[in-house]
């Protein structure tokens, strides 16, 4: 698909509110490329050389009326520095400069992001010289629900105590316990959209571990849900059962509690990013 | 001659026994259940304590029992973490904790004339790895004059604390222990005095047959040399035991040197021989394995379909195998497994 037009701001911003709302909703970014031509190119030059350039997985628009902006979906300002890298070596006599916006935020004025990409330009011209602007790389705060359900007393504290303990910036951490699956799957806790992972033992009573993978694997926003199940069977054929109706993580006990508190420090960072 | 008066008296004083031993059984029972209720609500104040010192490694609240039933709480939480737990610095500060405060009160327990009670002593020696009672172990262990149980548990001590001396003190029993508490005890071994016994060719055929069953379970790869050798060994078991662990470890060996299992009369012969097809091309095991796909034992053919299903173009092969059979199980077995169902009765 080739792009023959810039896209005006207004059609853009329609797009650009549904993408924002992806961004926070998936947890992903969004980089947004302005590009300016220096005095010996016009703009109506620049406009041609980057549209030749296109691709269909970006967006091009009238970020204003002397700046082209890019959107990349689901890139990060490295990725936005090979893309001018090429814009670069495609036309070299068409020379600009570029601020790069790595959004990993809900900037819900576009006017904000518009105005930090006008201030960053620098004043002196220097023929391809781009600047990153760092201000919209916070990411929200991340709400990340643990669930350890286990029969054990003791053992339920140790898990519940130590998950809590795990301290990674900008997550916060809700940590509960159930004493069997009949109690988890009683409550409303496990109903929100929050990324949730689940620490559940294979032996429990009432409802067993097994059944609670398979109850939680049937319910439609299913994905959010990583789950860890706990089980003294070392056996492969025992982890393929288990892989085969939904578990994420499949924990043989006795476990290295660091490596356990390790392996859900890492899911949630993979929420993270 | 027994009158009525008499029985009537008999049947009221057996009444008055009964009535007796009934308040005697409740009070008992709920004894019992305040003892239980009260440790509970022991190993609920103990928890805290506990995590901090043994999970943590906070040195400042370790805590020691002041009653027995406080004791019996805090043991009750370590038997939690040990089963749960292997990370060896947390493990190293409970078996620390317990040699010092616990492990003169387990000697005493192994002394006890109550056999429960010894018992007892013996699985917490073995699990919290009193290396303090010992001494006392061994030397019950020579006087000899122990229960099957009691004589079990020791072996597996000593195979878990000293192992250098087991084989002494398995010598000295080998003639009592079934093969059951033979792996028992061989499993208690590290993996590297496991693959020393295999590699060794070990001369006592008991304790080798042991060492190769505990080298199948825990999936030890390293011993495919000894294990070819093993092969050829005298002893029938220690060949089919040799055989189960060629399945793990895979085999460089040209495909004829099995042949003779494919022909043998023995289900679980065949049933190796189609696990070893595994490490083979298709192009040399697919009339073997056409064959075995249709045996008369369904294990047979089970695994003959597992093992097709290994193979990176098996959609390809088990069309083609259909083509070139008529046996309805076999047909139905590669059917059931190619919809994800079932094969003669087991979840594929």
């Amino acid at each position: 698909m080739t792009v023959n037009e810039l896209l005006h701001i207004e059609e853009f911003m329609k797009i650009y509110r549904f993408l924002q709302e992806q961004t926070i909703r998936q947890r992903t970014k969004m980089t947004i490329v302005g590009i300016r031509a220096t005095s010996n190119t016009s703009y109506a030059q620049l406009k041609t050389m980057i549209l030749q350039t296109a691709r269909s997985s970006n967006l091009y628009f009238e970020l204003s009326f002397d700046t082209i902006g890019v959107l990349l979906y689901d890139s990060t300002a490295k990725e936005a520095q090979y893309y001018l890298k090429r814009l670069k070596e495609a036309e070299e006599q068409v020379t600009w400069n570029a601020v790069i916006c790595e959004l990993r935020q809900n900037v819900e004025q576009f006017s904000v992001l518009q105005e930090e990409i006008t201030a960053q330009f620098k004043r002196e011209e220097i023929p391809f010289s781009i600047v990153e602007s760092h201000r919209f790389l916070q990411s929200a705060l991340l709400k990340q629900k643990v669930s350890v359900i286990e029969a054990n007393a003791v053992t339920r504290q140790m898990l519940t105590q130590a998950i809590s303990h795990i301290d990674l910036p900008n997550v916060a951490l809700e940590v509960r316990s159930f004493e069997d699956g009949e109690l988890f799957l009683s409550s409303d806790w496990y109903q929100s959209e929050q990324a949730h992972i689940v620490i559940v033992n294979a032996k429990l009573p009432r409802k067993n571990g097994i059944q609670i993978v398979s109850d939680l694997r049937e319910m439609p926003n299913q994905r959010k849900f990583k789950i860890f199940l706990i089980s003294s069977l070392p056996a492969p054929e025992d982890q393929i059962a288990a892989y085969a109706i939904g578990v994420d993580v499949y924990v043989v006990r006795p476990f290295h509690l660091a490596v356990l508190i390790a392996q859900i420090k890492q899911q949630i960072m993979r929420g993270l990013r | 001659m027994i009158t009525i008066s008499t029985l009537s008296y008999a049947v009221l004083v057996s009444f008055i026994i009964l009535v007796l031993l009934t308040i005697w059984i409740s009070i008992d029972a709920s004894r019992y259940q305040h003892k239980e209720k009260k440790k509970e609500r022991l190993v609920r104040e103990n928890r805290q304590r506990c995590y901090d010192y043994f999970i943590e490694g906070q040195i400042v609240s370790k805590h020691v029992g002041t009653s027995t039933l406080e004791r019996q709480a805090i043991v009750q939480i370590l038997e939690s973490y040990i089963m749960y737990v292997k990370d060896a610095a947390i493990l190293k500060r409970i078996y620390t904790y317990m040699n010092r405060y616990y492990g003169a009160f387990y000697k005493k327990m192994l002394k006890s004339k109550n056999s429960v009670e010894r018992i007892n002593a013996l699985y917490y020696i073995l699990d919290f790895q009193i290396v303090d009672a010992l001494p006392l172990v061994e030397r019950r262990l020579r006087k000899g004059r122990l229960s099957t149980k009691e004589r079990l548990e020791s072996l597996k001590i000593i195979a878990q604390l000293e192992e250098e001396k087991i084989y002494s003190f398995f010598e000295q029993y080998r003639e009592q222990l079934t093969e059951k508490e033979c792996f028992t005890i061989a499993n208690q071994l590290e993996d590297d005095t496991i693959y020393d016994i295999v590699n060794s060719e070990h001369e006592d055929e008991i304790w080798l047959l042991a060492a190769l069953q505990v080298m199948y379970k825990r999936q030890l790869m390293y011993g495919q040399v000894a294990v070819h050798q093993l092969l050829e060994h005298p002893n029938e078991n220690v060949q089919q035991a040799a055989l189960h662990m060629l399945m793990i470890t895979g085999t460089n060996l040209p495909l004829q040197q099995f042949e003779h299992y494919f022909y043998a009369e023995q289900p679980y012969k065949r049933y190796v021989f189609t696990n070893l097809m595994t490490y083979y091309d298709i192009q040399d095991t697919y009339f073997y394995l056409l064959t075995l796909i249709q045996d008369q034992d369904f294990i047979v053919r089970q695994a003959a379909v597992q093992t097709v299903s290994t193979y990176a173009n098996s959609e390809r092969i088990f069309e083609h195998m259909l083509e070139d059979m008529q046996d309805t199980y076999a047909i139905e077995a590669i059917e059931a497994f190619r919809n994800g169902g079932i094969i003669d009765g087991t979840m594929v």
